[in-house]
């Protein structure tokens, strides 16, 4: 995806979430937040992980 | 900005960095080589995403003795704080093995205890990771006293909030007795727990033993009884730890969330699972399926103790502990092991509110001179003694067999259970009809002029008038005799109308359980 895309999605949860105009949201800036450690060290490794959630 | 502010940031972040660094590159890449997580990767696995918070990162040991003041161990090699699990929040602490190989000292013990604290203070579960070569030597006594500061409030919380410990790495020595009087240990499968490794164990007594037979995973799921849960690596097990969590309360001032699942009655199917010939074996955890909500029941020490299941389920989305004989090992019969097992579950679920179910199918205590030289006289009255000393709702189904001191052991009436159930193939009795009719019936047998046609006479009579729950029924010792398409229903509205049950026990400082 490129990043245009990204934002889009990102304005359109937030309107949604808070239940207001996609035009009334304004994108001053966005940062990539990068992979965490555990994140990182899942994908690097190819492993098959989902995080259990209660009721499961 | 003006240049203070940036050099105190600067600095800050640079501490940070350190910290976060933990052992270095070198050190995270032999952790992950040997399929371990580091302590941070852990607690994200353990807490919600994004939800963990560190806590005392900068804390440091203080000892300066054998070059200690050269090294640097950032994080004193722990990882300390909090996060939400499932929504709501726990504390825990997880060694950092890249760090001095995790060894405890006196500002290490000093972050825990600080962790378990605040778990006490806000009166949420503590989960201790555990991955540590032992005690810091060169910080000596300090080490020690940090050992029995954690011990002393692993006691002091216990029966206050539920305390997990996880061990993901070596745990020896003085170690062990904080994963020991917690309330339940997970182990994966690369761990080790001994109080003595192979080395010390060769050296005095000259037994060669790997550390793996010596207190691997395998040995305390399944002979020692020392562990509770083992999965085969850090993640699997984690996710134990929050499914775990699901079913208990925060404290034993709250109560367990209720989950609804899928509440499924397949009660119509246990006359087909649970056979009328009590000779004939079948799995208990089949009955267990089919009375509490879908794919709920979560089992404890599996390995262990066979002859006894326990586990956390739900019905009607509500925790139960279940306790139940399990007729494919020694006939479900109760013995030291069992007993030990079942009463720490029972006492456990007390503490925490967690009402109890039991399903009744036992022939007797194990016989024989292994167990009476064991002490099953000692541990047998633990199990009484945890079912009397319970206060939460209690309820028994009487499935098939239920004979003798083991009837009693199993949550009767006369313990004080709340209702009793029972089928109609149920035998309530001293003993069996063969060993009853050989005591009472001997002489008569003897003076008979066909022994084997009185012998038989006598059996009929004795299953006639005993082998079923009427006479039971009939004293007031089973409150109804049920189908077994009846049982789900009967079962869940039993602790519905239990939830405001309120027994209590007289003043004292505290009972005294035969250990």
């Amino acid at each position: 995806m490129d990043e245009s895309l990204i934002v889009a999605m990102a304005v359109a949860c937030i309107a949604e979430e808070n239940g207001v105009d996609t035009k009334n949201v304004v994108v001053r800036n966005f940062k990539e937040v990068a992979k965490s450690p555990l994140a990182q060290y899942i994908a690097d490794n190819n492993i098959s992980y989902h995080k259990y959630q209660l009721g499961e | 900005m003006d240049s203070m502010w940036q050099n105190s940031i600067d600095r800050l972040n640079s501490r940070r960095e350190a910290v976060a660094a933990a052992g270095g590159a070198e050190r995270i890449a032999k952790q992950h080589s040997s399929g371990k997580l580091t302590a941070r990767e852990r607690m994200e696995a353990l807490f919600d995403d994004g939800t963990f918070v560190e806590l005392n990162d900068q804390i440091s040991s203080r000892c300066s003795d054998f070059g200690m003041d050269k090294k640097k161990r950032p994080g004193d090699g722990v990882v300390t704080g909090y996060g939400y699990i499932h929504g709501r929040v726990a504390f825990a602490s997880s060694q950092d093995f890249t760090v001095g190989g995790g060894s405890l000292g006196e500002a290490q013990a000093m972050k825990i205890c600080k962790a378990m604290d605040k778990a006490m203070e806000m009166k949420a579960p503590f989960i201790s990771i555990n991955d540590s070569g032992g005690a810091r030597i060169e910080e000596g006594i300090d080490s020690l006293t940090g050992y029995a500061d954690i011990f002393y409030r692993n006691t002091i919380a216990s029966g206050v909030i539920p305390q997990i410990s996880v061990i993901m790495g070596p745990c020896a020595g003085g170690a062990c007795y904080s994963p020991a009087i917690t309330d339940f240990i997970f182990m994966t499968d690369y761990s080790q727990m001994y109080i003595t490794g192979p080395a010390v164990v060769k050296s005095v007594t000259g037994e060669e033993i790997t550390s793996a037979a010596l207190g691997g995973a395998s040995v305390h799921s399944s002979t020692s009884g020392v562990a509770h849960f083992v999965y085969p690596d850090d993640l699997s097990c984690l996710n134990g730890v929050r499914q775990l969590l699901g079913y208990l309360p925060q404290s034993n001032e709250d109560y367990s969330l209720n989950v609804p699942g899928v509440a499924v009655d397949n009660s119509a199917d246990l006359s087909s699972i649970v056979p009328a010939d009590s000779k004939k074996a079948y799995d208990v955890r089949s009955v267990i399926n089919s009375l509490v909500d879908q794919n709920s029941f979560f089992e404890i020490q599996e390995s262990f103790a066979r002859n006894i299941i326990i586990g956390f389920a739900r019905i009607d989305g509500e925790t139960v502990g279940i306790i139940a004989n399990q007729a494919l090992f020694m006939a479900g019969s109760l013995e030291i092991n069992a007993s030990d097992k079942a009463s720490r579950f029972i006492r456990f679920c007390d503490c925490f509110d967690i009402p109890l179910l039991t399903l009744v199918d036992v022939p007797a205590f194990l016989p024989g001179s292994q167990q009476e030289h064991g002490g099953i006289i000692r541990h047998g009255a633990k199990l009484l003694y945890a079912y009397s000393e319970a206060t939460v709702p209690k309820v028994s189904l009487i499935m098939r067999k239920a004979y003798g001191g083991a009837y009693i052991a199993m949550n009767s009436k006369g313990t004080g259970a709340d209702i009793v159930y029972a089928w109609p193939i149920a035998e309530i009795a001293v003993m069996g009809a063969s060993g009853a009719v050989s005591i009472i019936g001997k002489k008569a047998i003897e003076a008979s002029e066909d022994p084997a046609a009185k012998r038989e006479e006598l059996l009929n009579e004795y299953n006639d008038k005993f082998m079923n729950p009427y006479i039971a029924a009939e004293h007031g010792y089973v409150d109804e005799v049920i189908l077994p398409e009846e049982t789900r229903s009967k079962i869940a509205s039993a602790f519905k109308m239990l939830k405001t049950k309120e027994r209590t026990l007289p003043y004292k400082k505290h009972g005294n359980i035969p250990l």
